[in-house]
């Protein structure tokens, strides 16, 4: 089963800024390791991504630097501000509450 | 990778060229390169990898409100405006612009020679005047050819006027066509106008050498008709070169810079004129540079000198135009 990315478009920027808590990262490798961690159930759209991370960008919640690759290349990378911190914790209770309030509605026994 | 790049290219055709549009195109064309070049070292074959990066893109409407311009994705209308020039109509033009450059260049040779019938005719002018006749036939009928071949390559280029006058694009894969031929024809220009300008360089040696070498009149007309000729081809070779050149510039202009399709002729747009009067001038500035040269030529019958008008005519031009004249930028 595909998971509907319009359920999970509210979550891409938790999603992102969880992967940016411990390290600056850059464009292929977060959409990487969603893939990873979730065992390839969601794979995230480059523009989706490009998207989430202009958007929190404007919003002050990540910030982006030019880095280098391994080979040299240039390359954008981001960083997760004080606010971003924040908005993740807002989003991570509001997820919380989210999911007890839909779980009300999940019948298990079918 | 050149599948990748352009498929990108092709999905940014039509979007404003705004610095927002070109940081996304890189970052999105990072993207896609890592993970091509991941899915590579993985083990995938070329178009494996190819078709799991392009599925896996994404939507351009999604960038639409992060770009600022959501209301061009949804709008099209503009685009079906300009006429899209296919790749077949590209390859005829350049070519008809070159024949045309080639014809044009011919008529103007005839021009420049046509005076020395006359010239050998008084070399040898203690005979018959039926030399003089000849000659001046030779004169006016190549005056005529050389108005008829400008004409008729006139003609010929007029079915790309709509080049000229309507607004017309081409698209990514065409541009980056009409660009390496380009590339590839640089070399071969550059020879061309070199030996163009050799000749116009080393024109007066067999006069003088000849000069030298006898001192009847008749060495230094012939030395005349040499140079003439001389002259006649390197002009020739130059118009040659440059329609042809020209040809490729005029496709790859036809983008205008606002969009992302490529516009690749940087620095090379028309200059524009502030003054009114002078723009009204310039416009007429090579014609009245000929009418100078031919009443010039003709009064003082000195053709050994006149043609010096052309290369000062061209210095005078591109001085007025980096004094007075402004690059359009759209």
């Amino acid at each position: 089963m595909e998971i509907s990315s319009d359920v999970i478009r509210g979550y891409n920027d938790t999603i992102i800024l969880s992967l940016l808590l411990d390290s600056p990262s850059y464009g292929y490798e977060i959409s990487k390791r969603i893939r990873d961690l979730t065992d390839d159930a969601y794979i995230i759209k480059e523009t989706t991504l490009y998207s989430a991370f202009t958007r929190m960008e404007k919003n002050g919640y990540v910030e982006s630097f030019a880095g280098f690759a391994d080979n040299g290349k240039r390359r954008t990378y981001y960083r997760i501000t004080d606010k971003g911190r924040q908005y993740y914790q807002e989003k991570c209770s509001e997820w919380e509450l989210t999911k007890k309030v839909i779980e009300h509605f999940i019948r298990k026994e079918s | 990778m050149e599948t990748i790049k352009n498929y990108l290219e092709s999905m940014f055709a039509s979007l404003p060229n705004t610095p927002e549009v070109i940081k996304a195109k890189c970052e999105l064309g990072q993207m896609m390169e890592d993970k091509y070049t991941e899915l590579i070292n993985e083990g995938k074959n070329k178009n494996e990898a190819v078709g799991q990066v392009i599925s896996e893109f994404g939507n351009l409407d999604e960038l639409g409100d992060a770009l600022g311009i959501s209301h061009i994705l949804h709008d099209q209308g503009e685009a079906i405006n300009t006429r899209q020039v296919t790749e077949d109509e590209a390859r005829a033009f350049v070519q008809e612009s070159a024949i045309c450059g080639l014809i044009r260049g011919i008529g103007v040779f005839l021009s420049i020679i046509s005076a020395s019938g006359v010239i050998l005719a008084s070399a040898a002018s203690d005979s018959d005047d039926i030399y003089m006749v000849i000659g001046l036939v030779f004169l006016f009928c190549s005056v005529a050819a050389c108005v008829a071949l400008c004409t008729y390559s006139n003609l010929r280029m007029d079915k790309w006027r709509f080049l000229k006058y309507e607004p017309c694009s081409i698209d990514y894969s065409t541009a980056g066509m009409v660009n390496d031929a380009r590339n590839r024809l640089h070399g071969t220009i550059i020879l061309q106008r070199t030996i163009a300008v050799l000749l116009l360089c080393v024109c007066y040696v067999p006069l003088i050498v000849l000069s030298m070498i006898g001192d009847g009149a008749i060495y230094s007309l012939v030395g005349v008709v040499i140079l003439l000729l001389l002259v006649g081809f390197g002009v020739l070779i130059l118009i040659s070169a440059g329609a042809r050149d020209e040809g490729y510039v005029r496709l790859l202009r036809l983008n205008s810079r606002q969009r992302m399709e490529g516009h690749y002729s940087k620095g090379q747009d028309e200059v524009y004129y502030e003054n009114p009067t002078l723009k009204k001038v310039m416009s007429v500035y090579w014609p009245i540079v000929t009418c100078i040269y031919l009443v010039i030529s003709f009064l003082t019958f000195s053709w050994a000198i006149s043609w010096i008008i052309w290369p000062i005519a061209a210095i005078v031009s591109t001085i007025i135009n980096n004094i007075f004249g402004t690059k359009r930028e759209d």
